[in-house]
């Protein structure tokens, strides 16, 4: 048994490491013992005591050497070797500075680079999500390859057909989904909520913890009424979430078995709270919140509510032992069955991992960048590995004495390979406090869309994976020049042969360094274009004016979600009210905001009997308050914008943007024509009383799209909620009185979501700000990259021509001709690497089209600016050696051969 | 080091523990047990004794402490450990086979 050997030899190893004098004084003490103790022997047997003494001596032949056989065995040496090898490169690099600096900071540069980007991979793509086994957990997804639909919502009948019928795939199946609500405080404002609607059994799926009260059971989920207007019935039973359990309750568990209360109805009974940090993990996307402020237990009745209502999204746990390929199979055969009654039959059920739907958008990007990253750590480790060569070289003679006075060829290459392992470390120690700030950068100018971004830290994995690209990166630059040194041949070198021995390796380095200017010049030109776009960008016209103005979100619980009596009147009070407010000029409400991130509702089909006019089918469809067009600062092009009369329920005219009107009334006038709409039974077109320009709504970078506004009271399904206010000085002055304001108007309102428009552009820019920060250093990188790397080959160059400039002095030649020379050879390599790049980067920037506003992948701008940048880093790499190799003093160059 | 030939070497660190066997010894005792079994047959200087005694005593098979010795002064003793009987077993059973082996093929020769 090995550990019981552990036992007896750990602690002498611990004791040879760190008692080391105690276990030489030992040594001796012991080896004395046996001198004298053999002397008296000798003595006994007649000897006199001198005699005695040098038997004793005889018998043991050398003292020293034994001693040093025990140290041997004892693995004394190795450590002392070791010592002495890393203090002795640590004296040699102090000699020189600027070369350990330099090897040092590229390594840092490779470390840092990739530490961050694996911080942030392993935070996003590798942990596992914070729940019970989380590699079972799946979403059941409906998709259509004919429409291209995929959803994971259900209806409650179509919801329980599948978990009835799926018994033999999934231990398990729950249902989630999350809603805006409002519960009324003590002093009767309201307060917005976000509540999830969960069947019982979805914490004990999902494995979450209740710290106080009790889980769900079977018996909490009270019958569903009808009426859809009505989500939570009587009697239901909620549990709240720790963070509103502290904020609201104080975390007292006086809470549980209170009823929350909503607007004068009973509301849910609390009769349990989660554990602190609960997250539902779903993409942004997905329309399912991640922190639910509490949690309603949802009876799924069969026949409550109609097929085709979208409840709740199905998460399901696999049966343990069936991997997720059989699960799949067995559920495509059993899909027909389990969706005959549905009322969309011809859809395929899918199965796929919780945490693969989560990180399915970024995971691309992700890999990419990580490869990306190790490639600039393989960069730079042949970088370093060139500077050793290039210092190898140097000291080739240093070390063929040193070979030549008895030093072995191992203890060179050890030697070696100890500068190495120094420069590794000093590298990784500088590349984690670059990786620590880029973390923290890259959390600041991160779009939002990453999932469990926040959780990127420098923890014990990440220092783990530093330390070992650190290792990896020091044998990786280290071993070449440690082989050279075994190589080195005494006789050549100290003859003087050596120094032009070095054929192949020198081609393979003049490679490297082109290929490290190709690529350098790739992201060089990706970074120029998406500086060029982002310039673009901010000239974009959006068809709005974003500064100055104010925007906040107003909702109200309505007691019946569909018919909202008082609607109308209530955001006429709201508008005159902003109105009168002191230094505002204007303002509105709509249904959507441009940039704000909602959905934007697109209406499919006219209806055919209507097909001889003129239709707005496939176009968005927008509900304004009048107003709208002049607070956001919306050229009106023809006809007029709506007025207050034209709010009133039964009217029907609309206003139009001009890509619409350029489609559907092609070179004619759109005002006062008829165009088709979908909408309403009784009037199914409507007169267009107006045409605007277009505006931008999803994003800037993304062109706008054919629109139809109605007045709010002509629509009625949906409320403008989206508040914008014109205002005369810096909007967000107002923030205060608005605030104030509104309770005033209606205690029952909800304010949120405030921010200035000028805010909601910079984050529209987030994506396209941060590509360019990100593209931006790694171009910056890797030019400081491709300099070393070709300093490093120029520098080697003048080295082994040293004598031959020496010459070439000697001859008449003058020192602008080596320089010429020296730095001549440079440029053809750089310019040779820069040809390779910019065809690769011609091909390579085409893929970048879609993150690219208004500029064309082959913008000669970008490509001009990238290699005349070039050109100068370029040119400074070869001027030092090259500068070096001019001033040379011939008699010094040939004396030294 | 210097050597002993190179079926000695393999054979010290058993002889080395069977004589630990017995009796813990220190450094010197073990050289002369040492002598008085093998005779002039395993020529071991005593130089060459210590560091196999180093190597068994890292490999965890005997341990060493500080005892007084039968002259009086203090000396280090070495004494077999769990491990290390388990080990001289091991080294005893392969002995016996390979002796038992090269002893059958001496006689084959003889026949």
């Amino acid at each position: 048994m090995p550990w019981a050997r552990w036992l007896y030899t750990t602690p002498l190893r611990l004791r040879s490491l760190f008692h080391r004098r105690q276990v030489e004084r030992e040594l001796d003490d012991e080896i004395r013992f046996h001198l004298e103790r053999q002397a008296a022997e000798n003595r006994a047997r007649g000897m006199d005591p001198a005699e005695a003494r040098r038997q004793a001596q005889l018998a043991f032949r050398d003292v020293s050497r034994a001693k040093e056989q025990c140290r041997d065995m004892r693995h004394l040496n190795l450590i002392e070797d070791l010592w002495k090898d890393l203090s002795y490169a640590a004296r040699t690099m102090r000699r020189s500075p600027v070369f350990a600096a330099t090897a040092a900071l590229t390594i840092a540069l490779g470390i840092g680079a990739s530490t961050a980007i694996f911080s942030v991979a392993d935070a996003v793509l590798l942990r596992p999500l914070p729940y019970f086994q989380p590699n079972r957990l799946v979403l059941v997804f409906r998709t259509s390859a004919e429409t291209g639909y995929k959803g994971f919502l259900y209806g409650n009948a179509d919801f329980l057909d599948l978990r009835d019928g799926s018994g033999s795939i999934l231990e398990d199946l729950a249902g989630v989904a999350t809603f805006r609500a409002f519960v009324t405080r003590e002093n009767g404002a309201a307060e917005q909520l976000t509540r999830a609607l969960i069947t019982t059994n979805f914490f004990h799926l999902m494995g979450a913890r209740i710290v106080a009260g009790r889980d769900f059971t079977a018996a909490d989920a009270a019958a569903q009424p009808l009426d859809p207007g009505v989500l939570i019935p009587p009697g239901s039973a909620a549990i709240l979430s720790y963070e509103y359990w502290q904020r609201r309750y104080g975390g007292s568990t006086a809470a549980i078995g209170q009823e929350m209360r909503g607007l004068g109805e009973r509301g849910p009974r609390i009769v349990g709270v989660l554990a602190p940090g609960f997250r539902l993990y779903f993409p942004p996307g997905s329309r399912i919140d991640s922190a639910p402020d509490y949690w309603v237990a949802n009876n799924v009745a069969y026949a409550a509510l109609p097929r085709n209502l979208l409840i709740a999204g199905a998460v399901a746990r696999l049966k343990p032992g069936l991997s997720l390929l059989q699960a799949q199979q067995r559920l495509t055969a059993l899909a027909p069955s389990l969706l005959a009654k549905s009322f969309t039959p011809r859809v395929e059920l899918l199965l796929e991992p919780m945490q693969d739907y989560l990180v399915a958008e970024v995971r691309p990007a992700l890999v990419a960048l990580l490869g990306a990253v190790l490639l600039l750590l393989l960069i730079a480790c042949a970088n370093v590995g060139n500077l050793l060569l290039v210092r190898a070289s140097l000291r080739q003679r240093e070390l063929a004495v040193r070979t030549a006075l008895g030093a072995p060829h191992s203890r060179l290459v050890r030697q070696v390979l100890a500068e190495a392992l120094l420069l590794a470390g000093a590298g990784t120690a500088c590349g984690l406090a670059l990786a620590w700030a880029g973390v923290r950068a890259l959390l600041a100018i991160a779009p939002a869309n990453v999932p469990r971004l926040e959780n990127s830290a420098i923890d014990w994995r990440v220092l783990l994976f530093a330390t070992a690209a650190g290792l990896a990166s020091a044998v990786l630059f280290g071993l070449v020049p440690a082989l050279r040194a075994a190589r080195c041949d005494v006789v050549e070198v100290l003859r003087g042969v050596g120094r032009a021995a070095a054929g192949g390796p020198v081609r393979l380095r003049r490679g490297v360094v082109a290929a490290e200017v190709a690529l350098s010049f790739v992201l060089l030109a990706g970074c120029g274009l998406m500086f060029r776009s982002f310039l673009e960008l901010r000239r974009v016209q959006p068809g709005y004016n974003p500064h100055g103005l104010l925007t906040f979100y107003l909702t109200r619980d309505w007691p019946r979600l569909e018919s909202q009596d008082g609607r109308l009147e209530l955001l006429h009070r709201i508008q005159t009210r902003l109105r009168e407010m002191p230094g505002v000029a204007n303002a509105t409400a709509s249904v959507a905001f441009p940039l704000e991130g909602g959905s934007h509702l697109t209406n499919q089909t006219a209806p055919p009997v209507f097909r001889s006019l003129a239709s707005a089918e496939g176009a968005d469809f927008q509900g304004v308050l009048p107003g709208y067009f002049e607070t956001l600062g919306t050229p009106v092009l023809a006809g007029r914008t709506f007025t207050d009369a034209d709010n009133t329920p039964g009217r029907r005219v609309a206003v139009i943007d001009q890509l619409l009107a350029a489609r559907a009334f092609p070179h004619q006038s759109a005002v006062g024509k008829r165009i088709a709409t979908p909408f309403f039974q009784d009037t199914p077109w409507m007169e267009v009383v107006g045409v605007v320009a277009s505006q931008r709504m999803s994003s800037l970078a993304e062109p706008a799209r054919e629109t139809i506004f109605f007045t709010d009271a002509t629509w009625q399904t949906g409320v403008s909620r989206h508040w914008a206010l014109r205002t005369a000085g810096d909007p967000a002055r107002l923030a205060a009185a608005v605030r104030a304001a509104i309770p005033r108007i209606d205690p029952q309102l909800v304010l949120s979501k405030m921010q200035t428009m000028d805010a909601l552009v910079e984050q529209d820019q987030a994506g396209t700000r941060f590509s360019l920060l990100l593209i931006g250093a790694f171009a910056a990188i890797a030019l400081l990259l491709a300099a070393v790397g070709l300093y490093g080959v120029v520098a080697t160059l003048v080295e082994q021509r040293t004598a031959e400039i020496g010459v070439r002095m000697a001859l008449g030649a003058a020192p602008a001709g080596i320089f010429q020379l020296i730095v001549g050879h440079g440029l053809r390599l750089g310019l040779a690497g820069l040809v390779l790049g910019a065809a690769a980067a011609l091909a390579v920037t085409r893929a970048m089209s879609s993150m690219l506003v208004n500029v064309r992948p082959t913008d000669p701008a970008a490509f001009l600016t990238a290699g005349l940048l070039f050109l100068c880093i370029i040119t400074a790499a070869c001027w030092i050696p090259a500068r070096r190799a001019a001033s040379l003093d011939p008699a010094a160059a040939l004396r030294e051969e | 080091m210097s050597k002993p030939s190179g079926l000695v070497q393999g054979t010290l660190d058993f002889l080395l523990l069977k004589i630990l066997a017995l009796e813990p010894l220190h450094g010197w005792a073990i050289g002369q047990r040492l002598k008085q079994v093998s005779g002039e047959v395993l020529q071991v200087s005593d130089g060459s004794l210590y560091p196999a005694l180093h190597k068994l005593e890292q490999e965890g098979w005997i341990k060493a402490e500080w005892k007084t010795s039968e002259l009086g002064r203090r000396a280090k003793f070495y004494s077999l450990t769990r491990p290390g009987r388990r080990e001289l077993a091991k080294q005893a059973a392969d002995w016996d086979r390979l002796s038992t082996a090269i002893t059958t093929v001496m006689k084959l020769e003889e026949a």
